[in-house]
């Protein structure tokens, strides 16, 4: 972990967008990010889809975290909306959701969703998953 | 491990995996260790929450009034009664749709049980406790909204398998003034199940619809 830690540090930063109409959510996976010794750049944070999307037309991410139930816009709206444009191809897109279902998670993959994190969740998945995205960000 | 108040009108092996459910949110995401718990006990622990108070007198006989003319409800408002002497409960309910059935799933908490959840999904548990930290309301009820929400996620993900289901966004509040948390609800059509964390007593219930 040090030596990730160390070497992604010569790196941008990663800007994190968090998706969940939740306050509560949003605040965990934030200090989850918080917590972990990852160069990590701005955290944005919206309640919906809708939201989301107004944040990634203005502002520079590298990885999405979203829920899928939300209202305005869903989660697998804004995904297929990420999907339908090329210039965020190289946004990566991490669901988390209560919803587990196998027909929930197929459909998202199909959006090239890198992972589905299934509530409840135990705060180092986040942290691991955020170790991975910031190695591959490197390279 | 259940000890529920009527005729169950939902399957076995579905009770067995909503408290399954139950632990998994508990143990992964708030940190809590979950116990069933008896009515004897129940009762027990809901009698150690804060002394309940009498509910307002306009409650109990509607068209009676104090002699200085204020009803029960008006002290009640007025702050004249000590609102940290009631045992308050709230709820968070939430409505789902899916192949294995559908139906309404309330979780009931005392506010003080509520706090100590939210705070420890939060990882604030320690702030909480020493007071440096001040959760609102507002943020309470978001948290319980979250919790019921998970639990009936991973219960409806296991029951339904491959398919999908659909959960409405939790509604959470204050639960009624006189609602009686050892009521028993099950002549509503309601399955309910005692339980607790650190000794503070929480309830749950399902109601299947007819759908």
């Amino acid at each position: 972990m040090a030596e990730e830690t160390t070497a992604v540090a010569a790196t941008r930063p990663l800007n994190i967008l968090i998706v969940d109409d939740s306050a509560t959510m949003r605040t965990m996976i934030r200090r989850v990010i918080d917590l972990t010794e990852l160069p990590i750049g701005t955290l944005y944070e919206a309640t919906n889809g809708l939201e989301a999307l107004h944040i990634l037309e203005t502002c520079m991410v590298d990885a999405v975290f979203t829920d899928i139930n939300m209202p305005v816009m869903s989660g697998y709206e804004l995904l297929t909306e990420i999907a339908r444009r090329e210039s965020w191809n190289d946004i990566l897109r991490i669901v988390i959701s209560t919803d587990g279902s196998q027909l929930r998670q197929e459909e998202v993959r199909e959006l090239n969703v890198s992972l589905y994190i299934r509530k409840p969740f135990r705060p180092e998945v986040v942290r691991n998953v955020l170790s991975r995205i910031a190695s591959a960000h490197q390279r | 491990m259940s000890y529920h108040e009527s005729p169950a009108p939902i399957s076995a092996d579905a009770v067995d995996a909503l408290f399954v459910a139950i632990v998994e949110v508990c143990e992964t995401s708030f940190f809590a260790f979950v116990e069933s718990c008896e009515p004897v006990r129940f009762a027990e622990l809901v009698g150690r929450l804060a002394p309940p108070m009498e509910p307002p007198v306009e409650m109990q006989f509607p068209a009676l009034k104090r002699r200085d003319g204020t009803s029960g409800r008006a002290a009640f408002d007025s702050g004249r009664v000590d609102r940290s002497k009631v045992s308050e409960w709230v709820k968070a309910s939430l409505s789902f749709t899916g192949t294995a059935f559908s139906g309404t799933i309330d979780v009931l908490l005392p506010m003080r049980l509520a706090r100590q959840l939210v705070a420890s999904l939060l990882g604030l548990s320690q702030e909480v406790e020493l007071h440096e930290v001040e959760l609102r309301e507002h943020q309470v009820f978001d948290g319980i909204g979250e919790f019921a929400n998970m639990i009936c996620g991973a219960w409806l993900t296991d029951l339904s398998g491959s398919q999908a289901f659909n959960l409405d966004a939790p509604e959470v509040g204050r639960m009624p003034f006189d609602w009686n948390p050892l009521a028993d609800s099950s002549a509503d059509g309601e399955q309910g199940y005692r339980l607790c964390v650190d000794d503070l007593p929480w309830r749950i219930r399902v109601r299947p619809s007819n759908d």
